[in-house]
């Protein structure tokens, strides 16, 4: 047990920590980085794509601009073409000057989105074009109103004459249109390939990113695989830590009893010794008579198997019992083969002990020796609490109802305290002065209780301390305990 | 040197070593008294003249130190008092300090004891 525990002390815990620690925080940063980073680069992609919807969204308006500058123009137009079947000069007259006063219109909104225009050579060569549109439209307005005039002087052989000449100035606005058109697609697709560029160059990005992204996975991972190597290594420690102070408590519980057997054997040894000394006295005196010789090896026979009942019960109670199977145990036998192991230290306390046992007979599903490691725990408990008490007792209550059998082991304390109370059941919590209780020995009877399906509990109604444990009837026969105790 | 007539109490909680010690000092011819507690024999001790008292340490309600200190509290001298003990956490110096004539060990020497008893009274 030294052994183990000095090597416990070599083993440098602390250091491993304090690496975890730091790959942990690394990780954690660049964790942080990366993440700022994948904002940061997503963040400007947004802003491209948004650039990319507007300038979309200005080139169809300009588009549909463009498309009403045309249907303007088709409009001035048309008057010169259908004052042939109307005749009627003023309402044609009327017509071009309402067409061309929404052609201006529109003609100067495209100017000032012109102006607008990045690209200087782009801004110039569709201002040169604009200009050349107004000309077209302006000189194809100018041939209407020549057209208007012939009709006015009623020669209508010269005005049909002049509509081939309108056509071509027609032609000349509608190729305008074209060039317009084609400067659209143009300057469209060059800022397309602008914005689409910029996305290229943040693209380039998104390689470095990945790798850097299922480096950090990797790096978890491995981190991860470590963290639970150490996890399984330190639980393993955990658990034979835990196995050791069970065993340990276990030793302190059995010291404590050892103490009791030790009177507890002294006796009898007492008794044979002091039998066996008084049949030579008797010899010596002359007075040995052959009813005190069978008297003599009565008693030494009666308190040779008080031993061997005594040795046989701390075999019972040093193992461990988790694996026993559950049987059927009496329950005035238990309570028995119990007091067997503390007796003594109860007797030596001066403290008074009252069975109270109103089911004799009665039987419980269990594991006898766990079942004597806890009344034994609780018992060694009370004797602890209240043998300074004046006029100290503990009474054992065996009480029966249709599922459970419950012992009830009260003593003349005055109940615990609730504060400790909800901490009684709670590994390593200890009320004992340092060296005198490991906190275990109630968790580990209520632990033991719970496997038998039973009930471990502080009976806080109850004016006087008192421990309660439940445990199911047994409606098996008593037989199949004496067999399986003999096998 | 003998014990013959004398009175002897024995306090002890276990019947079977009261019982030894009754057929002990009952062979010298000595009159025997016993008390499973110190309280019970000092109940006997407030009656009888005792000569000689064997008394067990532990016990319960009140144990063998107990007994003798009530018993030096009236008596610095007398009765004898013989102590048997186990495992007693009291030295057995403590004890004679406190007024005992011996303390036994078990298992006890009975011949021992009797050979003590014989030569205090």
């Amino acid at each position: 047990m030294g052994e183990s525990m000095s090597t416990n002390q070599e083993n440098p815990q602390p250091v491993k920590k304090s690496r975890a620690h730091r790959i942990y925080y690394a990780l954690a940063a660049f964790d942080i980085l990366t993440i700022a980073a994948s904002v940061f680069l997503s963040h400007n992609i947004l802003v491209i794509y948004k650039m990319s919807v507007m300038e979309n969204r200005i080139w169809v308006d300009r588009s549909v601009r463009l498309d009403e500058i045309a249907q303007a123009a088709g409009a001035i137009n048309a008057p010169g073409n259908d004052i042939f079947d109307s005749h009627d000069v003023k309402l044609e007259s009327e017509r071009i000057v309402s067409a061309s006063a929404k052609f201006e219109k529109l003609m100067n909104e495209e100017a000032s989105l012109t102006k607008t225009e990045d690209n200087q050579a782009t801004q110039s060569e569709l201002r040169n074009s604009y200009s050349k549109l107004a000309t077209s439209v302006q000189t194809m307005q100018d041939e209407a109103r020549v057209i208007f005039g012939f009709f006015q002087k009623g020669d209508t052989t010269s005005a049909g004459r002049r509509m081939a000449t309108m056509d071509r100035r027609y032609a000349a606005v509608n190729s305008e249109l074209s060039r317009l058109r084609g400067y659209f697609a143009i300057s469209q697709t060059a800022s397309l390939e602008r914005e689409a560029r910029s996305a290229a160059d943040l693209a380039k990005f998104e390689g470095p990113f990945s790798a850097v992204i299922l480096l950090i996975i990797i790096l978890v991972s491995i981190y991860g695989h470590w963290i639970g190597k150490r996890t399984d290594a330190a639980n393993e420690a955990i658990e034979a830590g835990r196995a050791q102070i069970s065993a340990s408590a276990k030793m302190a519980s059995l010291g404590i009893m050892a103490a009791g057997i030790a009177h507890e054997i002294n006796n009898p040894m007492a008794i044979i010794s002091g039998r066996a000394e008084m049949l030579v006295r008797y010899a010596q005196k002359g007075k040995l008579t052959e009813a005190g010789i069978a008297e003599t090896a009565a008693v030494i026979q009666k308190t040779c198997k008080r031993v061997a009942a005594i040795i046989s019960g701390l075999r019972k109670f040093a193992r461990d019992g988790e694996q026993d199977p559950i049987e059927a145990v009496s329950a005035k036998q238990i309570i028995e083969e119990s007091l067997a192991f503390c007796n003594e230290r109860i007797k030596n306390a001066g403290i008074a002990l009252h069975i109270q046992d109103d089911c004799p007979d009665a039987m419980f599903a269990g594991r006898p020796v766990q079942v004597s490691q806890v009344m034994v725990n609780l018992l060694n408990n009370a004797v602890d609490a209240i043998s300074t008490l004046p006029n100290p007792w503990i009474r054992i209550i065996v009480e029966e109802n249709s599922d459970f059998l419950t012992f009830r082991f009260r003593d003349c304390g005055g109940g615990i305290p609730d504060a400790i109370a909800e901490k009684l059941l709670t590994p390593f919590f200890t009320t004992k002065e340092v060296g005198k209780g490991t906190g275990l020995g109630l968790s580990m009877s209520l632990g033991m209780v719970n496997r038998q399906g039973g009930k471990l509990y502080l009976n806080r109604a109850q004016a006087h301390t008192e421990f309660v444990m439940e445990l199911p009837k047994s409606n098996g026969a008593s037989l199949s305990t004496d067999s399986q105790k003999a096998a | 040197m003998t014990l013959i007539g004398k009175h002897i109490l024995i306090v002890d909680d276990e019947s079977d070593i009261r019982d030894i010690l009754r057929d002990a000092f009952t062979l010298e011819d000595a009159v025997v008294y016993s008390a499973p507690n110190g309280q019970e024999a000092l109940d006997i001790l407030g009656k009888v003249s005792i000569d000689f008292v064997v008394s067990d340490i532990r016990m319960p309600i009140l144990d063998g130190i107990g007994l003798l200190i009530k018993i030096r509290a009236n008596n610095a001298a007398l009765p004898h008092v013989a102590l048997i003990t186990g495992f007693s956490e009291q030295s057995d110096a403590a004890a004679i300090g406190l007024g005992a004539a011996q303390v036994f060990h078990k298992p006890i020497d009975v011949g021992a004891l009797i050979d003590l008893a014989s030569s205090l009274l």
